[in-house]
């Protein structure tokens, strides 16, 4: 197989089609920001105006956009509202559970970066839908435990002031964006390197008789499987290990008001509605990447070229999200 | 055939690219503040600065003050939030302390915040600050206040009533005209009720809607 031949030569030529392939995303990304005026990319959060508690993208309050930012916000107001209301009623522990769903589904409506390396994964890899499905409840999941952890420890068990709760959201939002770009060059390293596979006659082959022009994907062994495993777990945590502003400010005030268990039901509920928004824009991009499949499908190397031409994008994507969230950090770092 | 094909897949990668990256960028506040504010002039017609009065919703100021009860009295003093509130004025600093005023129609710039501090009442946290001008500004004729954050993370509202601002020391027989932004009715929070959707419309200015505009018109 071509990726184990190593040769200079491929070593060259793939690092050559992965960095095409990042400039082009880049590029075009740098474009659609540019035409939309807005973030292409998901804005990296920004300070928090008041010292305390992580901030989220910024908006941009017109059409669609304010359209979820209205019910967002009205949700998000509901939730709180609901907490309280479950001081003097423990009744409002269900409706507190269905606002968090909602507000879940309709949060997760947003820019966040999660849904890209989801879906820049998917493309990638072409995963099944049960594998893209699983993929988002998964990375919603951990964004739920983290919060739950973060706030357990340190506000629950160690009383540390916002502060400290603030500093260390940070840090491991700053691990999250380094894991989202260390999973981008991963796949894209792969992804490159079978690009450049194709069509390469088989190691060992010396003639091509009957195999030209047939593409040679190989046949999935234990091994791959255990990196791939590797890889959709390495995956669910960069997706989803920073930790929503939202859920850290709505557990802190359940514990507040001596409440916080509700404030976990709460949160899980949240990550429910998160994975189901999320999901949807897997399956997007479950269904995409069959399409480009089918059509590539029965047109031999070119059709396979095109197809491994599109993962490697895909892979492209996924680094330059992580990077341009590390240097949206890096950048409100040096203004501070 | 092959063309045909690039051109699907352009497509299906366009089409997902669109997906990702023009998804509407949605965060919604996460902060609540009901804003007071007080316009300083020295008397002689010109603003000399502003002082606010912002207090937080309960579930910010829950946790803000998260930690700060440094004594274990199960009070926070304003003591023990002194801390943080120099942090929340010099935090402020780079939003420009989210204030924008204009005196006789030319902007107004401000220098460090003065006096400020914190106080936690019945769950509430509310930040009181001074905010002076770099050099008095003439407003004997009109001044305008906005007190808004553009990217939405606070969502401001000035406080009901007559007395959500004050003038000291204004020039006599000022009208002050207070706009506040158009938000969903707290009364119908249970809900969300299909006059919140109509206010939702092709022509919705949620977003341009949310500056409190404050208007001091003198004879």
């Amino acid at each position: 197989m071509a990726e184990a031949t190593a040769s200079p030569r491929l070593v060259a030529r793939r690092l050559v089609v992965a960095v095409i392939a990042v400039m082009a995303v880049a590029g075009v990304l740098a474009l659609l920001a540019h035409l939309l005026q807005g973030s292409a990319t998901p804005a990296p959060p920004a300070r928090n105006p008041f010292g305390t508690g992580l901030r989220e993208a910024a908006p941009e309050p017109t059409g669609f956009g304010a359209f979820i930012l209205a019910i967002q916000s009205e949700y998000y107001r509901q939730l709180t509202a609901a907490v309280q209301a479950m001081k003097e009623d423990g009744a409002a522990f269900w409706s507190l559970v269905a606002v968090g769903f909602a507000y879940g589904v309709f949060h997760a409506a947003g820019p966040g970066h999660g849904k890209g390396v989801i879906s820049g994964y998917i493309v990638a890899n072409g995963r099944s839908l049960k594998r893209g499905v699983g993929l988002s409840f998964a990375a919603a999941l951990v964004q739920a435990l983290v919060a739950i952890a973060l706030i357990a420890v340190l506000a629950l068990a160690l009383n540390a002031t916002a502060r400290s709760i603030n500093e260390t959201a940070r840090f491991v939002e700053l691990a999250s964006f380094a894991a989202v770009a260390l999973m981008g060059a991963a796949v894209l390293w792969r992804k490159a390197g079978r690009f450049v596979a194709i069509g390469l006659p088989q190691a060992g082959a010396a003639s091509c008789d009957d195999d030209c022009g047939h593409v040679h994907i190989p046949p999935p062994d234990a091994l791959d499987r255990m990196r791939d495993w590797r890889e959709m777990a390495g995956i669910a945590l960069a997706a989803g290990i920073r930790p929503c502003s939202g859920a850290l400010i709505v557990l802190v005030f359940a514990l507040s008001q001596g409440l916080f268990a509700a404030g976990v039901a709460a949160t899980l509920a949240m990550a429910l509605g998160t994975a189901l928004t999320t999901g949807a824009l897997a399956a997007l991009a479950v269904f995409a990447k069959a399409l480009a499949l089918r059509l590539a499908g029965g047109r031999g190397l070119t059709g396979a070229r095109i197809v491994a031409g599109l993962e490697v994008l895909a892979g492209a994507f996924v680094l330059v999200l992580g990077l341009a969230l590390l240097a949206g950090l890096w950048a409100a770092a040096g203004a501070s | 055939m092959i063309p045909t094909t690039k051109r699907h897949t352009a497509a299906a990668v366009a089409a997902l690219a669109a997906a990702l990256s023009a998804a509407p960028a949605a965060a919604h506040p996460h902060v609540w503040v009901t804003a007071r504010s007080e316009v300083l002039y020295d008397g002689k017609g010109e603003m000399t600065g502003v002082r606010h009065i912002w207090t937080f919703d309960a579930a910010y100021s829950a946790f803000a003050v998260q930690g700060l009860d440094k004594n274990g009295d199960g009070k926070i003093s304003p003591d023990e939030l002194k801390e943080l509130a120099q942090v929340n004025v010099e935090s402020l600093n780079e939003y420009g302390y989210f204030t924008v005023a204009k005196a006789n129609g030319a902007k107004v710039a401000f220098t460090d915040p003065q006096d400020y501090g914190l106080t936690y009442d019945n769950g509430a946290l509310t930040l009181t600050f001074t905010l002076p001008v770099a050099r008095p500004a003439r407003a004997d004729k009109l001044l305008s206040l906005e007190v808004y954050d553009p990217t939405y993370f606070v969502s401001f509202a000035m406080a009901e009533g007559d007395d959500a601002v004050r003038l000291a020391g204004g020039p006599s027989g000022c009208k002050t005209n207070v706009t506040r932004p158009k938000q969903p009715d707290p009364a119908k929070m249970q809900e969300l009720s299909e006059s919140f959707f109509e206010s939702l419309s092709a022509n919705s200015t949620f977003g341009a809607d949310f500056a409190n505009r404050v208007l001091v018109a003198c004879p």
